[in-house]
């Protein structure tokens, strides 16, 4: 039987690492112990957080992609799925759009705890514990690094109808996965939140009892970026605090989390906090660039998956961490490690290359008279369709920007050149040099050799009977696949 | 090889070249040119379409084809005349008509026909063969 893995993106950095795992799905990378369906869901207070929105965009390509080409291809070959969609019920108040709603965020944290209304010992209860600018925090755009308030308004997420959902969705043999950093606001106060939640054996709620055993893993980044403040004006997100409240988070971790062993993975990532990220508090503002270790985060859920116990009665907590063989300069495929860039290196490769052969190469197929393009091939007006411009090229393009961002971000991640040509094509993987050619060799780098293998295997009627869009997809996926074994082997 | 001299000797004034076109006919050399203006055409489409099948500029590199195979049948069909015994002696001679004239019209007949032969059978069947070219010319 299909097993899920219901993934929790906690905050800003929740999203930008559901979108790295949501990039490996599309080039892809299988989550092994049959996990065929990924549920990722955001917790964020900041509903309108660029980051949050950005994966949210992604994630609905994604599905409209899964949808109109089919599932047994390497590309987008895992189903992602939004709660709506696995409790296959029309509820109103369910949203189908990967946010997890959460109530009392959308106002000032005073206002959601009724602090006016309070008498006055309860007030001075509150001063005590909270400051004057906490009470008059505005959460529209979250929690600002301030997780004492984040852990009063996330604890209400139990009562939610998503959270009701999810329960009655979750089956024995599913899994959760919780993403969050302990040096912000969301994170660092949602994570041990939700982990309690779901470890409480509620008889109240829904399936509580399968879901307190079931396989938990989670990842906590430490700090791996500053906040930039131009204006030296005192600002509420000061990355000064990052590591004093990394520390204390680790350390009520300890008694909280890792001594009752209410986990069974935990994954811990950071990097030197040497890069800059622009100042902003939330909202569309909050989109920051891909980074590396998210890329790593994404790969801790493909490990956690892999190394889930065949039984859930496991009660030890596995502490790993991601480490590199060579951080000097720019990383690229061979500065990982083996596991890692077995992982990364044909799937990345593979989508990067469907990627700048669209961009590049895809003029040259379209005039080509081959059988492409002819009675059984792809038709012209597919490239105007919905999901080629509406869905495919817009993903192709998060993933050029994602790839991008991530090379230009400190640490850099770049593994492939980008001065491709069409006759040039097959030479972009650092580290992997392919020869283009002479006046008396063979260029055995460009893109006529993809024209040449789609033409092929559109004329062997293989996949006469798939739509347009389903054709399309698993052309690349075979063709790409070949060529990337050649290239890497 | 009658239907084969009808279509070159349409070209010719009977009562001026009758000579050099009864020399042709005599010799057998409007079978000898009609077998390899096809044989030609044959080998140069397979190469094209089945084996070279090429993508880049790929309707410019079938119109280079064609031109191919008319160069060959050209030269194909100059070889074939010059061989011929009775147009030696005639050229021998040097009586009129100009051998070597009508040598070189016989020759851009050939052209223009295996060019001819050679559209209408990539048409038919040979863009068939192909993976890459198989709506090429059209």
């Amino acid at each position: 039987m299909a097993n899920k893995l219901y993934v929790f993106g906690i905050g800003g950095t929740g999203s930008r690492v559901i979108k790295a795992l949501t990039m490996l799905l599309a080039s892809g990378v299988k989550l092994d112990h049959n996990f065929d369906v990924v549920v990722p869901i955001i917790i964020d207070p900041d509903t309108a957080n660029g980051d949050l929105e950005r994966t949210s965009n992604i994630l609905t390509k994604y599905q409209n992609i899964v949808h109109k080409a089919g599932e047994n291809n390497s590309f987008f070959g895992t189903k992602i799925k939004t709660l709506t969609q696995l409790t296959n019920e029309n509820l109103p108040n369910l949203t189908n759009n990967f946010k997890f709603s959460i109530d009392g965020s959308g106002q000032k944290f005073g206002e959601s705890i009724d602090y006016n209304g309070l008498d006055d010992d309860n007030k001075a209860l509150i001063d005590l514990l909270f400051s004057k600018e906490n009470i008059a925090a505005d959460m529209t755009v979250g929690f600002k690094g301030n997780p004492n308030i984040g852990s009063v308004v996330l604890n209400k997420i139990v009562d939610s109808q998503e959270y009701q959902e999810f329960s009655n969705s979750f089956n024995d043999g599913d899994a959760i996965f919780i993403i969050s950093s302990i040096f912000g606001g969301t994170g660092a106060s949602g994570f041990p939140l939700l982990l309690k939640n779901l470890r409480t054996n509620e008889t109240s709620r829904p399936k509580s009892n399968i879901i307190s055993i079931a396989n938990i893993g989670a990842i906590s980044y430490l700090p791996y970026f500053k906040v930039s403040d131009n204006n030296n004006n005192e600002k509420e997100i000061d990355s000064s605090t990052f590591f004093g409240k990394a520390k204390a988070a680790l350390s009520y971790y300890e008694h909280a989390i890792f001594k009752n062993n209410s986990i069974n993975a935990f994954y811990y990532i950071g990097d030197n906090a040497n890069n800059n990220m622009k100042y902003a508090e939330g909202k569309a503002d909050q989109k920051n660039e891909a980074h590396f270790i998210e890329l790593a985060g994404a790969l801790a859920i493909v490990d956690f998956v892999k190394n889930i116990p065949v039984t859930t009665q496991s009660t030890h907590t596995t502490i790993r961490e991601f480490g590199i063989e060579n951080g000097i300069g720019k990383l690229k495929f061979d500065s990982l490690g083996q596991e890692a860039k077995v992982k990364l290196r044909a799937p990345l490769s593979k989508l990067y290359l469907l990627n700048k052969f669209i961009e590049k190469s895809l003029s040259e197929l379209v005039k080509s008279p081959g059988h492409f393009n002819g009675e059984n091939g792809i038709k012209n007006e597919f490239y105007n369709s919905d999901f080629y411009k509406s869905e495919f090229t817009p993903f192709l393009n998060y993933f050029k920007e994602w790839i991008d961002e991530m090379k230009a971000n400190d640490i850099s991640f770049m593994p492939f050149h980008d001065n491709q040509q069409h006759d040039s094509l097959f030479d972009f993987i650092i580290g992997n040099q392919v020869a283009k050619g002479g006046f008396f060799k063979k260029n055995h780098a460009t893109g006529d050799i993809l024209i040449s293998s789609a033409n092929k295997l559109i004329k062997s009627g293989e996949l006469d009977r798939e739509k347009q869009e389903s054709k399309f997809i698993k052309v690349f996926d075979k063709i790409l696949d070949e060529q990337i074994n050649n290239i890497l082997n | 090889m009658n239907e084969i001299a009808t279509l070159f000797e349409f070209f010719f004034n009977w009562d001026t070249y009758q000579e050099l076109l009864n020399a042709v006919y005599n010799n057998l050399d409007y079978g000898k040119i009609g077998w390899l203006m096809i044989i030609i055409t044959t080998i140069v489409l397979v190469v094209f379409y089945k084996f070279w099948d090429p993508i880049s500029a790929s309707k410019l590199k079938w119109l280079i084809s064609l031109l191919g195979i008319g160069i060959l049948s050209y030269v194909a069909t100059s070889s074939i005349l010059y061989n011929n015994v009775e147009i030696i002696q005639h050229l021998g001679i040097g009586q009129s008509p100009d051998g070597d004239y009508f040598i070189f019209q016989m020759s851009m007949i050939s052209f223009v026909y295996s060019v001819i032969i050679a559209f209408v059978l990539s048409i038919i069947p040979f863009r068939q063969l192909s993976t890459n070219n198989s709506k090429n010319p059209f």
